[in-house]
């Protein structure tokens, strides 16, 4: 028996939104912004359910569509994080006169697309769900229409991510075939029944194998993976700084949970054919995104190669295949989305003259002007780096830790050279913006004191590490 | 009767023809469009017989899915071509290159 109370919490949102979409057409131009507070209410109550009742969500038991504690936490998460990027792109919007209210609905259909990825037991809701976030990505990629830069971010991205759903079905598709189920739960029944260690491989074998490197293509894809990273710093730099927060937070969250899900659960059999694989995604994205980071002069685009040398973190964290691994994973993932966040909400908050912050050299002499935002700023930047007080540290520590308790002395040791390298851009952005003359174009478009309030949580939660390492392994426990 | 394989073969030809189709066109976005159909289908032609070959339902009902959703996928596609053309007047693949670094 299908009980539709485990799904209140999408039925909230897609409640909310039909409404709003509806009502939005008879609101006059200056009542535009009443369907952005309804969009933030429905987050609460969606978020604030999800608290309420977090008992019962657990007791959930269909192999269809999963509200355990791992993706009850994470969906929350998705939720808080997304009102507080949206609150950051109302402001930005507002500020720059191109607010329109589809933006924040997409949006909510980008949630949708994200919560049902988290839970989605079975592959058919698992394509639905990243269709459901990609298309969502493509429209909000494109949203400033009058910009070049913006409508060409947005057809590279249309392409890419339409090869890779298609490779992703692809994989479903052999999945399906040679298993004859779409479920994880009898997927992963039929993987363990076969025999995988002796020399000869079956043909079962191989085609398990091939549709296990065409999903993982895909996800890389997704996730922004070194071979497969081209469309990262072209569409973080084509698009709306409000934008680039969103693509580079919540939907990275998404993907991780579906890598870790499809590994632990589909093909936890396959450990020594995923573990290469993930082990050259990852080693290629440190490099190319921490050595390619170096010369960018565009401040999106510098930290969308950041993200890049991130993710390799995060894979490498699920390479060593532990439940050690997946929770420095995991504590890496929350990490680099909450300071992300941070880092471009704090960006869309400047502006150069009239137009947004574009190059690192807009930044120059921040301090002189903005103390307070430079410091803030500056901590960010060192946390990135993996300055000890703060929780970039602790993320960089647990994913070496990992590293080192499954024998993998060499790659921690390329792994701490790497973030040595990658400290480069983080301090020349520090450089620039304390020791530089003053750019007297720049100015800030609203106080921005949630930013203040923010950090400085930030900082507690470095200050008490535990916090976040108990909620990581607690959720990666009840996987 | 047929063997699968013949089917699976003609379904992975499909599949790298529209893949070469979409790296090697240099000329029109349009093309790389009708690439991107051609590899939808060919991966629905692998779930029917798939689904057929197993006697269940599921394969065939994933392939209304994959319809529908593709149908919305090139809307928004064209939509965006739309949009570009607005923009640089030009739709050729050639002149995409403002975004580097």
């Amino acid at each position: 028996m299908i009980n539709f109370l485990y799904i209140i919490p999408e039925i909230i949102i897609m409640t909310v939104l039909s409404f709003v979409i509806v009502l939005d057409s008879f609101f006059s131009k200056n009542n535009k912004k009443i369907s952005y507070y309804f969009v933030q209410l429905s987050l609460f109550l969606c978020s604030y359910y999800i608290i309420d009742n977090f008992n019962f969500l657990n007791k959930n038991t269909s192999n269809l569509y999963n509200t355990s504690i791992f993706s009850n936490i994470f969906k929350l998460f998705i939720t808080l994080s997304l009102a507080l990027i949206l609150h950051y792109t109302y402001k930005f919007l507002q500020y720059f006169k191109k607010y329109e209210s589809e933006y924040f609905m997409i949006a909510l259909f980008a949630l949708i697309g994200m919560m049902i990825m988290v839970s989605s037991e079975h592959l058919l809701l698992l394509y639905l769900g990243i269709e459901l976030l990609s298309l969502s990505l493509y429209s909000l990629i494109s949203f400033n229409r009058d910009s070049i830069f913006s409508s060409e971010a947005a057809i590279k991205y249309y392409i890419l991510g339409a090869i890779a759903s298609g490779f992703l079905l692809f994989g479903i598709s052999l999945i399906y075939g040679l298993t004859g189920s779409l479920y994880y739960v009898e997927i992963s029944n039929q993987i363990s029944s076969l025999n995988f260690s002796s020399s000869e491989y079956t043909l079962h074998a191989v085609g398990l194998i091939f549709a296990l490197t065409f999903i993982l293509i895909s996800l890389a894809f997704k996730f922004g993976a070194a071979p497969f990273h081209m469309w990262i710093p072209d569409v973080y730099h084509g698009s709306l700084i409000t934008t680039t927060l969103l693509l580079s937070t919540v939907p990275k969250i998404a993907v991780f949970i579906i890598i870790i899900k499809i590994i632990n659960s589909i093909f936890s059999n396959l450990y020594i054919f995923w573990a290469d694989i993930l082990f050259i995604l990852s080693i290629l994205s440190i490099i190319v995104g921490n050595v390619t980071a170096i010369v960018q002069t565009n401040i999106k685009r510098m930290l969308a190669y950041s993200t890049i040398a991130n993710i390799g973190f995060i894979l490498l964290g699920i390479f060593t295949g532990s439940i050690e691994g997946y929770k420095a994973a995991m504590f890496y993932t929350i990490t680099y989305v909450l300071f992300t966040i941070a880092a471009f909400g704090l960006l869309s908050e400047l502006k150069n003259g009239e137009s947004p912050i574009e190059e690192i050299t807009n930044l120059s002499g921040l301090n002189k002007q903005y103390p307070i935002l430079a410091f803030i700023f500056m901590l960010l930047m060192l946390s990135f780096i993996g300055i000890p007080p703060l929780l970039g540290f602790h993320a960089k520590l647990f994913i070496i830790q990992s590293l080192i308790l499954t024998s993998n002395i060499f790659l921690s040791i390329f792994a701490v050279l790497m973030t040595v390298i990658g400290s480069y851009y983080y301090l020349r952005v520090i450089k620039v913006m304390y020791f530089d003359n003053l750019d007297n174009k720049l100015s800030c478009i609203s106080t921005s004191y949630i930013t203040y309030l923010y950090v400085f949580l930030l900082v507690l939660l470095g200050l008490f590490p535990d916090i976040l390492g108990q909620i990581s392994y607690y959720s990666i426990s009840n996987l | 009767m047929i063997p699968m394989s013949y089917y699976l073969f003609l379904s992975s030809i499909l599949f790298s023809i529209s893949l070469a189709g979409i790296f090697l066109n240099r000329k029109n976005i349009l093309i790389m469009l009708m690439s991107l159909e051609l590899m939808f289908l060919s991966i629905n032609f692998n779930f029917i017989i798939f689904g057929n070959y197993l006697g269940d339902l599921t394969g065939q009902i994933f392939v209304f899915f994959i319809l529908t959703v593709i149908a919305a996928e090139s809307a928004i596609g064209l939509a965006i071509i739309v949009v570009l053309y607005r923009n640089r007047h030009s739709i050729n693949v050639d002149d995409i290159g403002n975004l580097k670094g």
